[in-house]
């Protein structure tokens, strides 16, 4: 196991490397003047200190130079200085990461917790209309712009109702001044998770409860649960051991896939919610030409892409006993 | 109301374990209701194989799945059916019996055994898990009684080093192999009836065999009465007692096993046995039963079998034949015979 | 003894029993018809696409119409969702901006199939080293971070002129979105290539362009357009994020993510939500019927279900 999950990791390292070209070159040829970004906004600089800066951030070299540097740099570990927050980019991503992380984990949690017996019960019904209500419910789930469910949150209910916060993870005057304790902390955080927590847990749902029906549906017509129910077992058995034992599986393939990007943010909604999420920090650095910033979250995001991609394999060969794998 | 064949047969000193009385099973569709099971009766008695033959599609497979009620939307077992269980000093009708009733019985007094064995167990569990699993909810017994019978029961059903396949998943073995962990896990609770739906059809020849001589081997061991499905008419000539013909739903022709193979009365029958290929029939060619059975929504006035009938007269397409009797309870629904019987009384 | 002929009308109550060869493009579209919801999907989507198409047609009113003395009006009478901030009729753009974002639908989904087929076919037809480099190439885009990438590229080309703006975002899109089906495809491909007909092909000295496209296309066809239509679905999707950040279609060109963007103006999103608001709803409306005909196409097409 360990053998291929290593092999798996060594070739994807030529793949890396052609992405982390192709994002140094997008973020490149971003339009705006990286000189003035990296002097400071507003920053009258007269030509001769803008071409010691050029100098000194090694802007005036040829592309390609510019691209193995920088390469050099982030493989010893220093992603760069954020232009736009003043910091080292490594540790912008650090501490945003976390605040995307607690996020998305609570909405997959939420999720999760409804999508597995709605789904299950919807394979069991299959054809009804509950079946049916929730197909269309869950379709809802996939079809909605995140951003625009997260705008219908804030104006019918965040406006309406006083002490739901609307944007940001907590509470200015609070955040200020100091919590009297961590409970206090925590509990503003909870309370400005609300809204953006639902919009996400929505869509995660419609996912996950569709991938539970689907591969339940399936399991249910297979012999193996006619001969579970031949044995003499209580249909909740047969349902909830035989059949969503092996349902288990492709869910468990596609949470694999889905743990890594719990990191990446959800860019347009954290946007919405001014959730200081990686999401929003890349934005703002898209918006703002922060080239260290958006190349380090781009690279970040390809990487838990990758490592998804690994995962959503060594969980299927974790739970599926025909599944073995060798390096 | 039409006559139907009733199973009447009665091996002396056996106790009768399950009667089978007008059972009917329609599944309901678009078209209207498909009458898969359409009057069936028979009965069985103690250490007794019992065989169902027929076509694909005859019923057979319908009627065992009703016995476990196991037969599923949009399937109905229709009332006025009835299948009084009366093994075990027990007196219940299966075709009416709360869910509860059945999952007590399935398993432990009636088992069944697939004829996929390679679909028919879960993939995700062991194999012994999968037995253990048929004793513990059936008896009260701990962990390690559990097991230790599950080994010696893997031993019994002829699997050498049970040990080691106790821990086996369903797919790291063969089709052959699987069956008698099929076998084992429906012995596991000493049932007094056992399903086997075409047990061996999905088997090499050799291995058919050695399933077959398993199963007659444990049949005499335990005294458990065997309901043996299949299409294959070498396999009832080996095991079986008692032979059921069914056609479209219905049971043509009921005999002991030697007095079907000897002196088969319904042309459905005669047909089915000249069809079979034999050293006997060598060189000439094999007979085939031109057409093919009456779509069970739509099923003619007449004998179900008319359309394919060499004999058939017009009598036959309008009125449902009558059920003949010979002699030792042998039985056949066929016009043929009907002047024979006035003529004899 | 009596014996009859076969033809003498053995089963009279069966006759209504036609027996018709039906292709597997007949069993698929009955199986979709017989879908309720799939069918109410496709009504409502056919019914936006007409209306996006005739209402700006029959409003008698031209894009550069405006009315500074009807600034940010509530629906009424003369304007049934109101006016802009530059007093333009709401009703009128939504349903421009609905042509649009259709548009870059369709065309995002084209260049996703087509790019797919092609990558996918080609690689599971030739296989070994085309293949393989085929195949890490859609790996590499596949591991792209798809919603940063195309807000980032979508910000390098700032260049492109206003009105062409949609359909760089169409084909930012598609050309992000292609890996998965060209997996899919390659995978068809692969099994199809080791069955008889096409050895016959191959016999009969076929080229290769029409043995991929004339014989092994169309075994894939059903795969593609479910995921044609699906991918549609999640363009629309797309294109109103990009456009609702302002890195997609730009305004005055009206498009459902750059009215929805107006929600970014606090006062219009608190005080005029007719702005927004109808936008939203007849993305998601569209987005939702579009993946009802989607699944409808995918359970039309599986052979496992069985009405």
């Amino acid at each position: 196991m360990l053998k291929y999950i290593v092999k798996r990791l060594l070739t994807s390292i030529p793949v890396l490397l052609i992405i982390t070209m192709v994002i140094f070159g997008v973020v490149k040829s971003m339009p705006g003047d990286e000189v003035s970004a990296y002097l400071g906004p507003g920053t009258r600089a007269t030509a001769v200190i803008r071409q010691q800066a050029r100098v000194k951030y090694g802007l005036d070299k040829p592309l390609p130079e510019q691209y193995v540097r920088w390469l050099g740099r982030t493989l010893t570990g220093n992603l760069g200085t954020s232009t736009t927050l003043r910091k080292p980019v490594g540790e912008v991503i650090g501490s945003y990461v976390w605040n995307t992380f607690i996020l998305n984990a609570a909405a997959l949690i939420i999720a999760l917790i409804f999508a597995i017996p709605i789904g299950i019960r919807q394979a069991v019904k299959k054809g009804s209309f509950e079946d049916n209500f929730w197909t269309v419910f869950s379709l809802l789930g996939i079809s909605v712009p995140t951003f625009f469910f997260g705008l219908v949150l804030i104006f019918f209910v965040g406006l309406r109702i006083d002490w739901m916060p609307i944007s940001g993870m907590r509470d200015t005057m609070l955040a200020n001044f100091g919590y009297s304790s961590i409970w206090q902390e925590i509990g503003d955080i909870l309370l400005h998770m609300i809204l953006p927590t639902t919009v996400l847990a929505f869509g995660t749902f419609a996912t996950f409860s569709r991938y539970v029906r689907n591969s339940m549906v399936e399991v249910i017509n297979q012999d193996y649960i006619r001969t579970a129910r031949a044995k003499g077992l209580k249909e909740k058995t047969v349902i909830y051991r035989h059949a969503f034992k092996n349902a288990l599986i492709p869910l468990v393939t596609l949470l694999g896939m889905y743990i890594p990007s719990l990191f990446s943010g959800a860019t347009i909604l954290e946007t919405v919610f001014v959730w200081p999420g990686i999401g929003k920090v890349l934005i703002d650095g898209i918006n703002q030409r922060d080239s260290a910033l958006v190349c380090a979250c781009l690279v970040f995001s390809a990487i838990l892409m990758i490592l998804g991609n690994l995962l959503s394999d060594v969980c299927y060969s974790l739970v599926d006993p025909r599944v073995k794998v060798d390096g | 109301m039409s006559e139907e064949i009733k199973n009447t047969a009665e091996p002396k000193a056996n106790n009768k374990i399950l009667e089978v009385d007008n059972l009917r099973v329609y599944f309901h569709t678009k078209k209207g209701d498909s009458k898969a099971v359409d009057g069936n009766h028979f009965d069985m008695y103690e250490n007794q194989t019992l065989a169902i033959v027929g076509e694909s599609g005859c019923g057979k497979s319908v009627t065992a799945m009703s016995i476990l009620g196991l037969v599923s939307e949009p399937g109905e077992i229709m009332p006025g059916s009835k299948i009084l269980y009366t093994g075990n000093g027990k007196n219940v009708d299966l075709a009416k019996a709360s869910d509860a009733e059945i999952q007590d019985i399935r398993g432990n007094e009636i088992s069944m055994i697939f004829q996929e064995p390679m679909t028919s167990l879960n993939p995700v569990f062991t194999v012994g898990e999968q037995i253990m699993e048929n004793i513990r909810i059936h008896e009260d017994i701990s962990d390690e009684e559990a097991k230790a019978r599950t080994i010696k029961l893997l031993g019994q059903v002829g699997i050498s080093r049970p040990d080691e396949v106790f821990n086996n998943y369903p797919f790291q073995m063969s089709g052959g192999m699987n069956q008698r962990v099929m076998i084992a896990m429906a012995l596991s609770c000493s049932p007094k009836l056992l399903i086997a739906d075409e047990p061996t059809t999905a088997l090499d020849v050799t291995i058919q065999a050695q399933i077959l001589m398993l199963m007659n081997q444990l049949k005499n061991e335990l005294g458990t009465s065997i309901m043996l499905i299949t299409h294959d008419l070498g396999v009832v000539a080996q095991v079986a007692d008692w032979v059921n013909v069914m056609y479209a739903g219905k049971v043509v022709e009921t005999a002991d096993v030697q007095t079907l193979f000897k002196n088969p009365k319904h042309p459905y029958t005669i047909g089915l046995m000249s069809s079979m290929p034999s050293l006997a029939t060598e060189g000439s060619r094999l007979n085939v039963i031109e057409g093919t059975v009456p779509n069970p929504v739509y099923l003619p006035k007449g004998c179900y079998f008319a359309d394919r009938c060499k004999h058939c007269m017009q009598k036959c397409l309008e009125s449902q034949p009558p059920v003949v009797e010979f002699e030792n309870g042998h039985k056949a629904a066929c016009f043929l015979y009907e002047e024979a019987e006035q003529k004899g009384e | 003894m009596e014996t009859l002929k076969k033809d003498n009308g053995i089963h009279p109550s069966a006759p209504e029993e036609k027996i018709e060869s039906v292709g597997p493009w007949m069993i698929a579209w009955r199986k979709f018809r017989a879908n309720r919801i799939a069918v109410a999907g496709l009504v409502i989507f056919v019914l936006i696409a007409i209306a996006v198409v005739l209402v700006p047609m029959l409003m008698g009113i031209k894009v550069t119409d405006y009315d500074l003395n009807a600034v940010n009006q509530p629906p009424s009478a003369a304007h049934w969702l109101g006016t802009d901030k530059q007093g333009r009729d709401c009703l009128y753009r939504l349903f421009l901006g609905g042509r649009i974002s259709i548009m870059v639908g369709i065309i995002a989904a084209i260049l996703t199939v087509v790019l797919g087929c092609t990558i996918g076919g080609i690689a599971g037809y030739y296989g070994g080293f085309i293949d393989n480099f085929l195949m890490r190439f859609s790996e590499i885009v596949y591991s792209l971070p798809f919603t940063p990438m195309i807000i980032a590229v979508a910000s390098v080309m700032l260049w492109v002129p206003q009105n062409l703006k949609m359909y760089t975002v169409a084909f930012l899109i598609g050309a992000l979105s292609w890996p998965g089906l060209a997996r899919l495809v390659r995978g068809q491909i692969l099994t199809l290539r080791e069955q008889e007909f096409m050895q016959a092909c191959e016999a009969l000295g076929f080229s290769d362009f029409s043995k991929i496209f004339r014989h092994l296309m169309p075994n894939v066809f059903s795969l593609v357009i479910v995921n044609a239509t699906l991918q549609m679905a999640s363009a629309v999707l797309t294109e109103a994020g990009l456009s609702y950040l302002g890195m997609g279609v730009m305004p005055p060109t009206p498009s459902w993510g750059n009215l929805m963007n107006l929600a970014r103006d606090s006062e219009v999103f608190k005080n005029y939500p007719w702005q927004w608001l109808p936008a939203g709803l007849m993305c998601l409306l569209t987005v939702v019927s579009i993946n009802l005909v989607g699944e409808g196409l995918r359970d039309a097409f599986d052979p496992k279900e069985i009405q």
